[in-house]
C-alpha cells in the first residue's frame, strides 16, 4: 500500500486581478494511478449523475498524459475534469477498494486526499470559469465537484454557487439550444454527434437540478 | 428557474455510452430497456413534475391552506402515477434473482439507481404532505395526506432496508451520500410527527411505528461512522426529542422482536447500544401525549438552533427539506 504519488508537473499561466501574471503548478497522479481512479469512477460513481461519456473520458485521460509527455499545452477544462473525478472517487473510496486498488493505506488517507483535491479543483475551476476558454469538460467537472460538496455539507450556498456557475457557462456554450433549427452561426456541434449528445446530458442535468431544488412548496 | 420555453435542447436519448457514435441515428432505446441513462431520464421526469408544481403555485411556501387542498391531491396523483410508471426494473418489487447474471437489469448501477429513484420520489411525496400530517387528527379531510405521508415514509425505510441486503459497492459508500440521508431524515420526521401528534388516530400500530423510527435511527447511527453530517443530524434529533420529552425508545421486548424480524440477521444495523442513554426508553402504554408538542416548524427551528454553524451550514439541510424534491 502506498499513498498517491505525484509526478507530473503542469504549468498554467494564472492572471490575477491586477493584471500580473503568475504561474501555478499543479501536480497530477501518475498515469497508471489516474487510470485506476477513473475506472473506479466509471464503474461505481458516474451512474449517480451520468454527465459524461465514458469512452471520451478515457480518451481524455490518455490525451492529458500524452500531451504532458510531449510538453504540449493542455486544456484547463480537461485537467479540471480529471481532478474532479479524482476528488469524487477518493471521497467515495470504500474498504473494498483498499484491497482491490491499493492506492491508499486507509479510508482516512483517501478522504484527506479528497479534501485537498476538492480545494485544488475548485481553485482551477474558478479560474477556468472566469478567465479561460469555456469548455463542456469544465462544466462536467463543476457538476462532479458540486456533487461532492453536496455530500459534504448538503445543498449549501457553495453548492448553489457552483451549480449556477456551471449553468452560466452552459448558456455561454449554447447548450440550451443544441437542437434549435437555426444554429448556423453558432459554434455548436452537429446534432447527431457524440459531443452534442453529451451536451444534452449536461444541459438536462443542470435543468433537472434547477427544477428539483427550486423552493416553491 | 430555467424557463423551458427558453431552451431548444432535446432530452438525451436512452442509450449506453458505447452505442453513441458520430452521425448516429435512432440509437435511443425504449424506456423499458436499462441503459446508462435510465436513472437520469427518470430524474428529469421528476424534475418536470416538480417544475409543474412550482409553476402552479409559485411563492407558495408550504403553508397549509395556501394551496387549495384539492390541488395537493392532484399533485399527489401525479406523483403516484410517476412512481407506478417507472420502468419495471426500477420497481422495488422487481425480482432480479431469476434473471441471468449478465442481464443489465440486475447490474450494479441499475440496482443502485432503483433505490435512489424510489427514495427520492417517496421523500418528495412525504414533503408534499407533511404540512397536512399534523392537522390530520383534527381535520378528517387531511387523513388522505396522513396515509400518503406514512406510506411514503415507510417506502423510504423499506428501500433502505432492502438496499442493505444487496451486495453492492454502493452499500459501502451510500451513507456518505447526503441525498440518502435526507430521505431517511424525511421519513423519520414523518414517523415521529405521527407518533407524537396523531395518537388518537392510531389503533394498534404504535409499536410498529416505534420500530420503524428506531430502524431509521439505526441508519443514521451507522452513517455517523462515515460522515459528520449524520452525526450532526442525529444530535439534533436527540436534542429535540429530549427537550420535548418525545418518546421513541422501544421496550426491551420490542427490540428483541425487531431484531428477530430483521431481514438480515447477520448485519443488524440497529442496536439498542447505539442509542444514547440520555433518552429513556418509554413504556409504550404510558406515552404522555402533550397537545403542545412541537410542530414541524418547531422541530426545524430547534434543529437549526442546535447546530454549530462553523461545523455545518445547517440551513442547507433544511432549505433542502423545504424543497419539494431532494436531489442533486
Amino acid at each position: 500500500m502506498r499513498s498517491l504519488k505525484v509526478d507530473v508537473p503542469s504549468d498554467f499561466s494564472h492572471s490575477t486581478n491586477n493584471g500580473n501574471s503568475q504561474s501555478k503548478c499543479i501536480w497530477l497522479p501518475l498515469y497508471e494511478e489516474s487510470k485506476q481512479i477513473v475506472e473506479k469512477y466509471l464503474i461505481d460513481i458516474t451512474h449517480l449523475h451520468h454527465v459524461i461519456h465514458a469512452p471520451s473520458v478515457r480518451a481524455l485521460v490518455d490525451d492529458i498524459y500524452s500531451k504532458l509527455k510531449q510538453k504540449c499545452p493542455l486544456q484547463i477544462g480537461d485537467v479540471c475534469l480529471l481532478m474532479a473525478i479524482i476528488t469524487s472517487t477518493t471521497f467515495f473510496w470504500t474498504p473494498r477498494d483498499l484491497f482491490t486498488r491499493p492506492l491508499f493505506s486507509s479510508i482516512e488517507e483517501a478522504s484527506e486526499q479528497s479534501s485537498t483535491w476538492l480545494k485544488r479543483t475548485l481553485e482551477l475551476l474558478e479560474f477556468s470559469h472566469r478567465v479561460a476558454s469555456k469548455t463542456i469538460e469544465a462544466i462536467q467537472a463543476t457538476i462532479i465537484a458540486g456533487f461532492v460538496i453536496c455530500n459534504l455539507v448538503g445543498i449549501s450556498t457553495e453548492a448553489h454557487y457552483w451549480f449556477s456557475s456551471a449553468t452560466s457557462v452552459a448558456w455561454q456554450l449554447s447548450l440550451h439550444r443544441i437542437d434549435h433549427p437555426h444554429n448556423g452561426d453558432l459554434n455548436i456541434p452537429p446534432p447527431d454527434s457524440i459531443e452534442a449528445e453529451v451536451g444534452r446530458r449536461v444541459w438536462w442535468y443542470l435543468v433537472g437540478t434547477d427544477w428539483l431544488v427550486a423552493p416553491g412548496l | 428557474m430555467i424557463n423551458p420555453r427558453h431552451m431548444a435542447t432535446e432530452k438525451p436519448v436512452n442509450a449506453n455510452d458505447e452505442d453513441l457514435v458520430d452521425g448516429m441515428k435512432g440509437v435511443g432505446q425504449p424506456i423499458e430497456q436499462p441503459t446508462s441513462m435510465s436513472y437520469c431520464l427518470q430524474r428529469f421526469r421528476l424534475a418536470e413534475l416538480c417544475r409543474e408544481i412550482t409553476d402552479s403555485e409559485p411563492f407558495a411556501a408550504a403553508g397549509v391552506g395556501r394551496i387549495p387542498y384539492e390541488e395537493i391531491r392532484q399533485i399527489d396523483s401525479k406523483m403516484t402515477a410517476f412512481l407506478s410508471g417507472l420502468p419495471s426494473f426500477f420497481s422495488l418489487d422487481f425480482k432480479a434473482d431469476d434473471l441471468r447474471e449478465t442481464d443489465p437489469r440486475r447490474s450494479n448501477p441499475i440496482t443502485v439507481q432503483r433505490y435512489i429513484i424510489n427514495s427520492l420520489s417517496n421523500a418528495a411525496r412525504c414533503r408534499l404532505h407533511l404540512p397536512y400530517l399534523a392537522k390530520s387528527s383534527k381535520e378528517s379531510k387531511y387523513l388522505y395526506s396522513r396515509d400518503a405521508c406514512l406510506a411514503a415514509a415507510r417506502m423510504v425505510i423499506r428501500t433502505e432496508r432492502q438496499l442493505q441486503n444487496e451486495d453492492l459497492p454502493f452499500l459501502l459508500m451510500r451513507l456518505r451520500s447526503s441525498g440518502i440521508l435526507h430521505c431517511v431524515c424525511m421519513a423519520m420526521i414523518v414517523l415521529l410527527m405521527d407518533l407524537c401528534l396523531n395518537r388518537s388516530l392510531r389503533v394498534e400500530d404504535d409499536q410498529e411505528l416505534r420500530m420503524e423510527i428506531f430502524g431509521a435511527f439505526g441508519v443514521l447511527e451507522e452513517a455517523k461512522e462515515q460522515t459528520p453530517l449524520a452525526g450532526r443530524i442525529l444530535e439534533s434529533f436527540y436534542s429535540v426529542m429530549q427537550r420535548y420529552n418525545i418518546p421513541f425508545g422501544p421496550s426491551e421486548a420490542g427490540v428483541a422482536s425487531q431484531t428477530d424480524g430483521r431481514d438480515n440477521d447477520n448485519q443488524p444495523s440497529v442496536s439498542i447500544q447505539h442509542l444514547p442513554g440520555t433518552v429513556p426508553a418509554i413504556d409504550t402504554n404510558q406515552v404522555p401525549f402533550d397537545p403542545a408538542l412541537p410542530s414541524f416548524d418547531d422541530l426545524l427551528q430547534e434543529f437549526e438552533m442546535n447546530v454549530d454553524p462553523p461545523i455545518l451550514n445547517w440551513d442547507t439541510i433544511f432549505s433542502e427539506l423545504e424543497s419539494p424534491f431532494i436531489s442533486i
